[in-house]
């Protein structure tokens, strides 16, 4: 993957008018999205905003015979795992209160219906249940962070 | 007891208010209707009690109201579109909230980012809005807590709380004022569900008094401090804090005091 590359594309999206932009070539895809129509965006949401990209591509990225040899053996085993996305842009939450237990962790096995965390837009607090049993792979948003619209939240194998 | 043929003789709605359930006293209105089952739960359905045990804001904080004096209930939504925009939603439902107090009292109504009422400075009216999503929203639970008739209030909150009769200094007819407020949330609703945002949130714009002001955010363990410039499309607070811009869509905000 170069970053140049994916400079470039960040870059186009901010300078566009679309959310959005995917793009699929030799088996690798990347997915830049965005929510906010704020161009004065802060240096944390951008960092925030830059992780997400580079988490996403890495989970995405499908290696192909020219890919340097780099660890691609989770990339390929992440490729089976069912990704939830956030439905709404704002903040982030594991638990249901700051001194409460996470909904979730790492290795537990979920059902359907269950709530895996909390995302909260001025103080509207918005549930996400699991629409499938499973086994959660991965947490990759983090804890009262801001996440955009369809960022990838939890990675889940399922049952 | 609440009288239901009464309020259904005040509204003019379609769905908000039509099927009503009510308590004496319940645990936490909010609570029942996301534990309803998914057949029981109706669009538009409000569940009302006169007396709450557990009635809670955000993060489960404590939300304490005299019996029979105040409103306490909530509306139960199951949208069919996908609402990206939910975050709206709170400062909505204030402006609904704020505009049927003013028709009803004709007091000055306040309303302070994002989902706070103010009368006189002081607190009035909480709103709890919780919502379940899969893919997309499927029941949203608007909870509205309002301060109608309590003329005393706890030493803690003396300073800070107070009601419309308080402010107003005669007692108000809660039935009349709840039924104005569904009136106002079914218009504003269904407004938002077609993406008419316009009307409310430019009302809730004129009632804030925050803009240009110096205010503290408390977030999680940080202190964010800046001068607030406005409201963005989707609901968030956009502050100036040193060169910066800053989005926020939490956190709980404390207005300093001006020198």
């Amino acid at each position: 993957m170069d970053l140049n590359y994916l400079k470039k594309i960040t870059k186009i999206l901010a300078e566009s008018n679309v959310d959005e932009i995917e793009i699929e070539e030799e088996g690798l895809k990347i997915r830049v999205a965005r929510h906010s129509q704020n161009s004065g965006m802060v240096a944390p949401a951008q960092q925030q905003y830059v992780q997400s990209i580079a988490s996403a591509v890495q989970e995405r990225q499908t290696p192909v015979s020219t890919a340097p040899p780099q660890p691609p053996a989770p990339a390929v085993i992440e490729k089976k795992y069912t990704e939830i996305k956030s439905p709404i842009v704002g903040t982030f939450y594991r638990a249901p209160s700051p001194d409460a237990d996470s909904y979730v962790e790492v290795g537990k096995t979920i059902n359907k219906g269950d709530v895996l965390c909390i995302i909260e837009a001025m103080k509207l607090m918005n549930e996400i249940e699991s629409d499938i049993s499973g086994k959660i792979v991965k947490i990759i948003a983090e804890n009262a962070q801001p996440v955009e619209y369809n960022q990838v939240l939890f990675l889940i194998d399922p049952s | 007891m609440i009288d239901k043929d009464k309020i259904l003789n005040n509204l003019t709605t379609k769905v908000i208010g039509r099927d009503i359930i009510s308590f004496e006293t319940i645990d936490s209105s909010n609570t029942y209707a996301k534990t309803l089952s998914d057949a029981d739960a109706k669009n538009g359905m409000i569940i009302i009690a006169e007396g709450q045990t557990c009635g809670r804001g955000r993060f489960n904080r404590k939300w304490e109201s005299q019996k029979e004096r105040n409103l306490t209930f909530s509306i139960l939504l199951k949208p069919e579109s996908a609402l990206n925009k939910i975050g709206l939603l709170p400062l909505l439902t204030a402006s609904a909230v704020a505009k049927a107090i003013e028709a009803v009292t004709n007091l000055e109504v306040e309303c302070k980012w994002p989902n706070d009422i103010l009368i006189n400075g002081k607190k009035t009216c909480g709103i709890l809005i919780e919502s379940t999503s899969t893919l997309k929203i499927n029941r949203i639970i608007v909870g509205i807590g309002l301060n109608v008739n309590q003329e005393l209030f706890p030493d803690g909150i003396r300073l800070t709380a107070t009601s419309l009769k308080n402010e107003f200094g005669k007692t108000i007819d809660r039935i009349i004022l709840l039924a104005d407020i569904l009136n106002r949330f079914e218009d504003m609703y269904f407004r938002f569900t077609q993406n008419d945002t316009k009307e409310y949130l430019s009302d809730w714009i004129s009632r804030c008094k925050m803009f240009g002001k110096e205010i503290s955010v408390s977030y999680f363990e940080k202190q964010i401090h800046g001068k607030v410039l406005r409201i963005d499309s989707d609901g968030s607070l956009i502050l100036k804090s040193e060169d910066n811009e800053i989005k926020l869509f939490s956190g709980d905000v404390t207005i300093n005091k001006q020198l």
